[in-house]
């Protein structure tokens, strides 16, 4: 208990001692009475975590100077190691933890309530001031927290000061309405993120299906070669055959030919070889399956379709030149499915001639660079296509054709889509059709190549 | 006119071209070779027993427009077609149109032989009847009106009386010109008359005798 050295605060003093008495069984009491105010406060720092402090702070210290007890009693709080209680809640703020205090605020009304009912003409000897002053247990909520105290232990009268009223005391409304976008936007991000999953499987699914669809157009496209492609092994292993049939008659004939077996050999190494390069192309365009995005060189890729096409064309006997050059341009993308794209194209075009006379049974596929890409058309002498079908040529099992089933065009327009490109079709300014197709390209010069290669 | 057999290759594909011709070469045959239709069309036919080995897919012309064209013109030569790829299609067209043969590469060399022989045969006996049927054309012009009208109805199995009610003429001036006929035509009988003309009338494809100009 700390109090001073003027008259008010021996009055306090003698007070205080005669109220602890009743403690004296529950706790130790030390007076700090008109002590220099430096002695006291180094007093109040050496208390221990047990120990509690009350002052009604003090006008004078024991060096006779002169304070305002709440200045006193904030001198105390800042050096205590201990929470400090006063009697007054003007002291509440300046760092004690509280205490039961006079209520001020109810002192005024009554006598407010006193001069009201004197100005009503109330005799003053009928009026009866209350005997003891209304207190109120005042708190410093940061104290509260700073200390450690138990929340629950402050009376529920009490009044409480400094606690930052949380938003739903002051903002009920707000709340609510912040609470309940949150919610609504927290499901609303969960129901995007499983749908965004679910669309993501669903994608995966139709990438899938696309690689099987595009696929199993390419063996399509391979029965629909098998013819040329028969022919174009068959040619070599014939050629082959008959040399061997030949070598066989010579040695049959006893006589020494030695140089024409040479010259019988190497046709046959030859032969063999032309062979071999036909079954590479072709595994080249239909063995693979994964799909890949690789950088490859556009005019490798259609001269490899050209040859690929030169026997079909010879067949149908149909004239397919190819014009244009890319110089090395390269696009990034699955090689295997532009060939496709392409084949799929010019057999689409070939199938268009089929029916006009051999003078228009031809095709042109160009090819040319353009801004950050490339343009490759394939341009047929055919009957063109009717105005209101143009529209819907790439769709799925849209055919023109007696016994297509509609998936050619649609399978390249999927490929083209791939590669980030665009693909449309016109009708030639006096006949047949135009097929463009314009990719992008990955690199503007070719030194991907010059690096990998 | 030379009996060698002469064989002829049309096929745009240079390694069985020269593969081709020395298997044939080797085997006692000759060979001419030629790179696509319009270049046999431009070499002058010998007058050669042989047959056509002929490729279906050519540059230009195909094969089986070759042999159409070798069928309108009369040139009787034989066709084996010699094809990379056998599809039906073209298979029946080119049998049916009557090739000897529709091979595909890669042929063994024995079946090959054997249809370039059964080739030959056919084209020497074609040769043989063309040869007989172009005598008994040169023959039938030494015929006069009258007996030409009296040989019509010999060779179709009519009777002396019939053919003289028909032509109003004795039954005698027929046996006349009968005689006459037979010496003629240098047949020894009746019989061998019918079958030359029955001979004639197939390979004209016609109903009756061909009538001369």
């Amino acid at each position: 208990v700390v109090t001073g050295a003027a008259a008010t605060d021996r009055d306090w003093e003698s007070g205080l001692r005669g109220e602890v008495a009743r403690l004296k069984d529950r706790a130790t009491v030390e007076f700090l009475a008109s002590l220099p105010t430096s002695a006291v406060a180094k007093r109040l720092g050496q208390l221990g975590e047990d120990a509690v402090v009350f002052t009604p702070g003090y006008f004078e210290d024991g060096d006779g100077r002169g304070f305002m007890p709440r200045e006193a009693a904030r001198i105390m709080a800042a050096s205590a190691t201990a929470p400090v209680y006063g009697p007054f809640s003007t002291f509440i703020g300046i760092g004690i933890v509280g205490g039961r205090m006079p209520s001020y605020e109810a002192m005024g009304r009554q006598a407010g309530d006193t001069v009201i009912k004197l100005l009503d003409g109330a005799a003053p000897a009928s009026l009866r001031l209350p005997e003891v002053m209304p207190a109120v247990t005042n708190v410093d909520w940061r104290q509260i927290k700073r200390w450690g105290a138990s929340e629950k232990e402050i009376p529920s009268d009490a009044i409480i000061s400094f606690r930052e009223p949380n938003l739903w005391e002051t903002h009920p409304r707000e709340v609510v309405v912040t609470v309940t976008a949150f919610l609504l936007l927290t499901g609303l991000a969960i129901g995007l993120l499983i749908e965004r999953r679910r669309r993501r499987l669903a994608e995966l699914a139709e990438a899938r299906h696309r690689g099987e669809l595009v696929r199993a157009m390419r063996l399509a496209i391979a029965g629909e070669l098998t013819g040329s492609i028969a022919h174009e092994i068959n040619q070599p292993l014939g050629a082959i055959l008959n040399n061997i049939a030949a070598a066989d008659l010579m040695l049959k004939s006893g006589e020494d030919r030695r140089g024409d077996l040479r010259v019988i050999l190497s046709d046959i190494r030859r032969d063999n070889l032309r062979a071999s390069e036909v079954i590479r192309r072709l595994r080249a365009l239909f063995a693979k399956s994964e799909v890949e995005r690789t950088p490859f060189k556009v005019d490798e890729a259609i001269s490899e379709v050209a040859s690929i096409l030169r026997s079909e064309a010879q067949r149908r006997q149909i004239a397919v030149s190819f014009r244009g050059t890319m110089d090395g341009i390269v696009i990034l993308g699955d090689r295997i499915e532009f060939s496709q794209m392409l084949l799929n194209l010019i057999l689409n075009a070939m199938d268009a001639v089929a029916d006009v006379p051999e003078s228009r049974r031809s095709i042109v596929v160009s090819s040319n660079r353009i801004e950050n890409g490339v343009a490759i058309s394939v341009r047929d002498r055919g009957c063109g296509v009717a105005p209101e079908q143009l529209p819907k040529l790439f769709d799925s099992f849209f055919t023109t054709k007696r016994g297509g089933i509609g998936l050619g065009l649609s399978i390249v327009r999927t490929i083209v889509e791939a590669h980030d490109g665009r693909v449309w079709a016109e009708n030639g300014r006096e006949e047949g059709a135009i097929f463009h197709v314009e990719l992008p390209t990955a690199v503007a010069t070719d030194t991907l190549f010059t690096e990998t290669t | 006119m030379t009996t060698t057999p002469l064989i002829h290759i049309v096929d745009d594909d240079q390694a069985i071209r020269s593969s081709l011709r020395r298997l044939l070469t080797e085997a006692g045959f000759e060979v001419r070779v030629y790179g696509s239709t319009g270049e046999f069309l431009l070499e002058p036919l010998p007058e050669r027993p042989g047959c056509l080995l002929l490729d279906v897919r050519l540059p230009g012309p195909s094969g089986l427009e070759l042999q159409a064209a070798l069928e309108r013109q009369k040139v009787g030569l034989p066709v084996i077609f010699l094809t990379g790829y056998a599809d039906v299609a073209s298979s029946v067209r080119a049998m049916k149109a009557g090739a000897v043969d529709f091979l595909e590469k890669p042929v063994a060399p024995d079946i090959l032989f054997a249809s370039i022989q059964s080739a030959i045969v056919r084209d020497m006996s074609r040769r043989a009847a063309q040869q007989a049927e172009d005598s008994l054309h040169e023959r039938l012009v030494l015929l006069s009106a009258g007996e030409r009208d009296v040989f019509d109805r010999v060779v179709v199995g009519k009777l002396n009386k019939e053919i003289a009610h028909e032509l109003g003429i004795s039954e005698r001036t027929v046996k006349t010109r009968r005689a006459h006929i037979m010496t003629k035509l240098g047949a020894s009988s009746v019989a061998e008359l019918g079958a030359q003309a029955a001979q004639m009338r197939r390979r004209s494809g016609g109903e009756r005798t061909p009538k001369l100009d």
